[in-house]
């Protein structure tokens, strides 16, 4: 193996017997293609189902998710279609770039097109606005007319980048809990080039998951998302079943982790059952990872955050602290924080996006799904990520 | 952005860490306080976010076999149902 610096072999890594693609054949061999395990635990799905039925005298069941990648691997590889009828799989608001208001958008473009190089993740780059802004809806358009927008994989390509060019730059940082340490972490460490700044767009997914529950009525389960558990732990979905008695399995994301967390949800409404179990055992714990949330703590306030077509949610996003409000691009350059009362509607006439990611209906029954809005051509937020709902069902649905 | 890639350690310095994802290494972030070099790890948008405990890869099964078992001794299943997947769990973990 490469010492990544120099070149040289590196003997320190050479006592393993696998290899980090091993680990992912590995993985792949026991949760995404193992065929004789998936049709074990669809069978036991449908026992527990079959006994459910006839003893509790229900018919439909709904099961919720709140991450985008789960919708993504119960989509792709038609885990609807192996589930019994009567159990129902919603996805909810687990796709960041879907919910992050119209609003940040157009201040990307805005500091875009005045000069300032706006770094972007590509899943947030095709994003589209309410407003145009001298004609153009995203940071995608506003390239094409000389707007300076940079796509990044992380924080790091993006610190690069400006040490190198020394432009004023700003970060456009959508994200749930799984992104926030390292901006976090970055400012403690004050590994910032000069004139570097954010828009805090970071949102908290159990605020969300609990105002979702609220509006669409009852839900029998849920299957919480295993990276964003992996910073906040299990213990962060505890109200689930404490408040709702929802029996909640965090899990990973094969296919084979999304059935197990169904027959785990499953056996828990059999048997009355209603508790946090943690599927994802290999990467998550109940505490979840002390330094991550630590680090968060010192850098952001959790306040209340605008969700794009959904409205305020009580403390379900970060803020900077005014400590470092000189890191905040709309403090630096004069932007107003979007607040309570003057918050207003911000998609597109006809888009229905604010229901689908509370699960409140199908991408299909948007009549505007696949027809004016498409993948290539995305007219809601909802059709641009791949973690987007509706992206997902275009490309892989069969239910069309 | 959910998307964790699993990769491995080779190198740290400080908070950074360099990755590497079978055979392409990228440079990263820790926020994993007792992170060493041959560490299996998820890193999520240049964040190693947590180890991959390669001991607790097949306890995700524990509820399932679990699960199994009670459904078997309830006569739900049969034990020709609770062997195959024992058969299946053996051959994971060999």
């Amino acid at each position: 193996m490469k010492n990544p610096e120099d070149g040289k072999i590196n003997d320190k890594t050479e006592n393993s017997s696998i290899n980090a693609s091993d680990l992912k054949t590995i993985t792949d061999k026991i949760f995404r293609t193992n065929q004789d395990l998936a049709s074990g635990v669809v069978k036991i799905i449908e026992t527990l189902w079959k006994n459910i039925k006839s003893k509790k005298n229900i018919e439909r069941i709904r099961i919720m998710n709140f991450c985008g990648t789960h919708e993504w691997t119960t989509t792709r590889y038609g885990l609807r279609s192996l589930l019994p009828e009567g159990i129902e799989l919603i996805a909810g608001p687990g796709c960041p770039v879907c919910i992050t208001p119209s609003y940040y958008v157009e201040v990307a473009i805005k500091l875009s097109l005045e000069g300032l190089r706006v770094y972007t993740y590509g899943d947030a780059y095709r994003l589209p606005a309410l407003k145009e802004i001298e004609g153009v809806r995203s940071l995608a358009e506003a390239k094409t007319i000389g707007g300076d927008v940079s796509v990044v994989y992380s924080l790091l390509n993006a610190i690069k980048d400006a040490q190198q060019n020394r432009k004023k730059s700003v970060f456009f940082a959508v994200g749930f809990e799984t992104t926030y340490p390292i901006y976090a972490l970055a400012i403690l460490k004050k590994i910032l080039p000069e004139n570097f700044t954010f828009i805090v767009s970071g949102r908290l997914t159990p605020p969300s998951a609990e105002y979702a529950i609220s509006k669409i009525g009852k839900i029998d389960g849920v299957i919480g998302p295993g990276h964003v558990s992996s910073i906040i732990g299990g213990k962060a979905w505890s109200f689930l079943p404490e408040k709702y008695n929802i029996p909640t399995v965090i899990s990973g994301f094969e296919p084979i982790d999304v059935l197990i967390s169904v027959a785990e949800i499953l056996r828990q409404i059999d048997e009355g059952d209603a508790r946090v179990v943690i599927e994802y055992t290999r990467a998550t714990s109940w505490d979840g990872n002390e330094l991550a949330k630590k680090v968060i703590r010192e850098v952001f306030d959790v306040v209340d955050a605008a969700w794009r077509g959904i409205g305020f949610i009580p403390n379900s996003g970060y803020k900077l602290k005014e400590e470092n409000s000189k890191l905040d691009a709309f403090d630096v350059y004069g932007f107003k924080e979007p607040n309570f009362n003057e918050w207003r509607y911000d998609l597109l006439p006809g888009c229905k996006c604010g229901e689908v990611i509370l699960g409140k209906i199908k991408p299909t029954n948007c009549p505007l799904f696949l027809t004016k809005c498409t993948p290539t051509t995305p007219y809601g937020p909802c059709m641009v990520s791949t973690e987007g709902t509706c992206s997902i069902w275009a490309r892989f649905s069969r239910l069309r | 952005m959910c998307l964790g890639t699993y990769g491995r350690v080779v190198k740290i310095q400080e908070y950074k860490c360099w990755i590497d994802f079978g055979g392409v290494i990228e440079e990263a972030i820790s926020v994993v306080e007792d992170l060493s070099i041959g560490d299996y790890v998820i890193v999520h948008a240049g964040v190693v976010i947590s180890k991959l405990s390669k001991e607790e890869f097949l306890d995700s099964f524990k509820y399932l076999y679990e699960i199994k078992r009670k459904l078997v001794e309830e006569g739900e299943q049969s034990k020709e149902e609770l062997k195959k997947l024992e058969s299946i769990f053996k051959l994971l973990i060999d």
